[in-house]
């Protein structure tokens, strides 16, 4: 075994001393790093209810009525806490010049911060329509394999309409979920492109407004 | 169809050739007795391919590499193949074909080397095309301009012919819209490196490289359909990069050691982007810096702390995904043994801090700045030799600050945790775990503050694993949950869900080869308003939704031979949920019955295979296949 050097016990003490003092001081001073802010005084309620997702179907309902009452923070509930794997339809991706995946590291913050710019691109009078196609079957798309849980091919359509301008982003996603104690939340989102006349949800996110110049 | 057939013919050649060709590759023998082809040229070539088809997903891989040393002349080369296809993805079939080959001698000082690589990846979907190709041929040379001891400093210098293809291509209801761009030209790199120590604490090392290319490529664009077009582009297009790296270690002091590293490249390139049908100038910046101290103060007292930085600049002309990044944390982490403190001695404490704040802005969107703290502590306690507490605390706070403050955001989280393990032999153990978290969103904007909300879950959970004779084992677990939901200023939305989960597994083994698996999960939730009484101010819960979900799995697995196995597997779940107000009640039922069959072995001649074919049947889909095979030879 390797002989420690001699330290003098008095150096020593020197030194721990020294070292909590520090530990000491930046615990005060973090002190003031955990202080939030405070809310402005509220004004009107959140337009929808936000219901606990004690089911996959549910979080699909959250997803579907949190972002066509542009209600964002309830729609970023439905995201798994930490990285979230968004893979682009690789034909897509190909014709639009990107090579490498366009959504590296992705968090639910991410996904809530580009959706609120999407949501931020819309006029007053711009409708959103959020569709889950065949919802009432969507238990039968509902796959286990292993410990995943996901919805397979899952079809959905994100109709924005102003006046009589009209633009749809769809196409098919598996959807994985994961539940932690009794809540279930996205964690992995694998898109396709269903034709050449729409964009995905993924080019959405990508381009961060309802009606960027690439539709059709 | 054909072509699926046209593949398996291949795969059946594939591997009849490593079965015919290993006797060629087998090692040189006895005296007298004849040297294989292979032995005779001193080349052994490593072969690995791998085959799996789920669901109607197939890939088919293949590598073949060699490596060759005549008269101190290195030759290495190495082919790739992929094919891969997916059904579900728009009748997805994509190819890959890459082939490497590199060369070099030393001399003394002096190194030359030559590289070459071809790339090949072609995706067809129903609904587009794509096919790329890149070839590259390098000639270089690297000198020792000092040398002495660990230290020295090298210059290198290469450069060769480059060369690209890329077709898009998009079908439409109505014909098809095409871009390709081919382009061809010159590359060229220097770099100075060099690398000091001194004594066995100083060691620095870095280094600067340029690399630059310039290409003449034309493109073309065609539309057809209800409107045909065609637009030919021919352009030069170039590409620079600069890079300087360095790292740095200092260990002189056992109290404080210090490592650091840096690397920051700049780059531009200009190219035809065909989705944008014009000339793309792209400018990339990025800055990495990195500061690691540590070190142990007192034999019971050590640290460490960690600071880096981090910059990234993307910026396009024509295209909108232009973006700055700026990331910066600094972390402080340390651990202190308690030797004299009467109760808590012996316990260990760990103490954490970090600080960060990073901004982003992009063309598109909204621009914000982040800023976010955390500090944790934690207590580990060893209580003799068969039980042990562990008790953890935490907060983090994470602010958001947007160009538009109505987007602005707090989230404040807590966490507790104490958690107690008990293992009176090696026969059994248990612990238990109760948990708090609390999460706070608070919305800035009065706008949106009605929404702030708490989020706060209590949890209890108890396991135990226990081996009992003839080699079962039995583990269980209990939990029990509650997830409040606090809205701060619109309490009539508040609600809780609560949770209580047991799983059981048993392992059976029978004898030597056959091993029985059981395992049952029972999940009951239930979920609804939690809101104040109108009676006596307390507060209530109205279950509005209840789901009683229960899965069983068994699997029993038998070894035929050490080589050889067969499993079956089945699987019967059960939901079962109820809207009380409403009385309505659905219930879902899904049993999967899968049979397995393994095989694997490695032959004397060094032939290695492995393969699991599996079939399931399913009440809520087809029946589907999962097969894997791998097979791999060094000749």
């Amino acid at each position: 075994m390797k002989p420690q050097p001699y330290t003098h016990p008095g150096k020593m003490r020197a030194r721990a001393a020294a070292a909590a003092a520090l530990a000491i001081a930046t615990a005060l001073a973090g002190g003031c790093l955990f202080q939030p802010r405070d809310a402005g005084d509220p004004g009107e309620a959140p337009p929808i209810d936000f219901v606990q997702p004690t089911s996959p179907e549910i979080v699909l309902t959250n997803v579907k009525n949190a972002l066509e009452a542009r209600y964002i923070p309830f729609y970023q509930q439905s995201y798994s806490k930490g990285q979230i794997e968004m893979e682009m339809d690789p034909g897509e991706a190909g014709a639009l010049g990107i090579g490498e995946n366009p959504f590296p590291t992705w968090t639910p913050e991410s996904e809530a911060r580009r959706m609120r710019s999407v949501l931020n691109s819309m006029s007053a009078e711009t409708e959103l329509e959020v569709i889950w196609v065949d919802f009432e079957n969507v238990a039968d798309k509902w796959r286990t394999v292993g410990d995943e849980e996901y919805y397979e091919g899952l079809e959905y359509r994100l109709v924005f309409v102003e006046g009589v301008k009209r633009v749809v982003y769809e196409g098919r996603v598996d959807l994985y979920l994961k539940q932690e104690g009794s809540q279930y939340s996205i964690w992995k989102w694998i898109d396709t492109q269903q034709s050449q006349e729409y964009h995905t949800w993924c080019y959405l996110r990508l381009y961060q407004e309802w009606d960027h110049a690439f539709q059709g | 169809m054909a072509r699926w057939r046209k593949d398996r013919r291949w795969l059946a050649v594939a591997v009849l050739g490593l079965m015919l060709g290993s006797p060629a590759a087998r090692a040189q023998g006895a005296p007298g007795q004849e040297a294989s082809l292979l032995d005779r040229y001193r080349i052994h070539p490593v072969y690995d391919t791998g085959y799996e088809v789920n669901r109607e997903q197939r890939t088919w891989k293949q590598k073949l590499a060699l490596d060759r040393s005549i008269l101190r002349a290195d030759f290495k080369g190495q082919a790739d193949l992929l094919k891969r296809k997916d059904k579900r993805r728009n009748d997805l079939e994509q190819t890959q074909r890459k082939l490497n080959l590199n060369a070099e001698r030393r001399y003394k000082l002096l190194r030359l080397y030559t590289r070459g690589t071809m790339d090949r990846d072609r995706v067809d979907q129903t609904i587009s095309s794509r096919h790329i190709g890149r070839d590259n041929l390098t000639v270089g040379a690297e000198a020792t301009l000092f040398s002495r001891g660990s230290s020295w400093i090298k210059f290198k210098a290469d450069g060769g012919l480059i060369s690209t293809e890329e077709i898009n291509i998009r079908r439409r209801s109505e014909g098809y819209i095409a871009d390709s761009t081919n382009a061809s030209g010159l590359r060229g790199g220097s770099a100075l490196s060099t690398s000091f120590t001194r004594g066995k604490d100083l060691k620095f090392s870095g280094d600067v490289a340029f690399e630059g290319a310039r290409k003449e490529s034309k493109s073309i664009h065609a539309e057809t359909g209800l409107t045909s077009l065609e637009t030919r582009q021919s352009a030069t297009d170039r590409d620079e990069q600069i890079t300087y790296t360095y790292t740095g270690e200092w260990t002189r002091f056992e109290e404080a050691k210090v490592q650091t590293r840096g690397s920051f490249a700049d780059g531009s390139s200009q190219y035809y982007q065909a989705s944008q049908q014009g000339q793309e100038t792209k400018v990339t910046e990025r800055r990495d810096f990195s500061l690691l101290v540590d070190g142990t103060i007192t034999p019971t007292l050590h640290y460490n702390l960690n600071m880096s930085h981090k910059l990234s600049l993307l910026d396009y002309k024509l295209d909108q995904r232009d973006r700055r990044t700026r990331d910066s944390d600094l972390q402080v982490e340390a651990g202190y043994t308690i030797a004299r403190v009467p109760i808590l001695s012996g316990s260990e404490v760990l103490w954490a801090f970090s600080v960060g704040e990073g901004d982003v802005e992009v063309q598109t969107g909204n621009d914000y700045r982040s800023e976010r703290a955390q500090m944790s502590g934690e207590v580990n306690r060893p209580l003799g030799s068969r039980f042990a507490v562990t008790a953890r605390g935490e907060i983090q706070l994470t602010q958001d600050f947007y160009d538009d403050p109505v987007l602005d955001q707090d989230v404040f989280i807590e966490r507790f945790n104490v958690s107690g393990r008990y293992t009176p032999s090696d026969r059994f153990r248990s612990t238990v775990n109760y948990r708090i978290d609390s999460r706070e969103t608070i919305l800035i904007s009065s706008d949106v503050s009605a929404g702030n909300q708490i989020q706060e879950d209590y949890a209890i959970v108890a396991d135990y694993t226990a081996q009992l004779p003839a080699g079962i084992q039995a583990k269980q677990s209990f939990q029990v949950q509650a997830s409040y939901q606090s809205f701060v200023y619109t309490q009539e939305k508040n609600s809780l869900a609560r949770t209580n989960r047991v799983v059981t597994s048993l392992d059976v083994p029978f004898w030597t080869r056959t091993l029985l698996q059981f395992r049952h999960d029972f999940l009951k939730t239930d979920s609804g308003a939690y809101i104040y009484a109108s009676s006596g101010g307390g507060r209530a819960y109205a279950r509005g939704v209840e789901r009683l979900q229960q899965k069983l799995q068994v699997t029993v697995k038998h070894n035929l031979t050490r080589e050889i196995y067969v499993k079956v597997d089945e699987r019967y779940e059960v939901t079962y949920s109820e809207t009380v107000a409403t009385q309505a009640q659905s219930r879902m039922d899904k049993l999967n019955f899968t049979w397995e069959f393994g095989f694997q072995k490695q032959f004397p001649s060094g032939f290695k295979v492995a393969a699991v074919a599996a079939r399931t049947a399913s009440t809520q889909e087809d029946s589907y296949w999962n097969i894997r095979a791998d097979a791999g030879m060094k000749f």
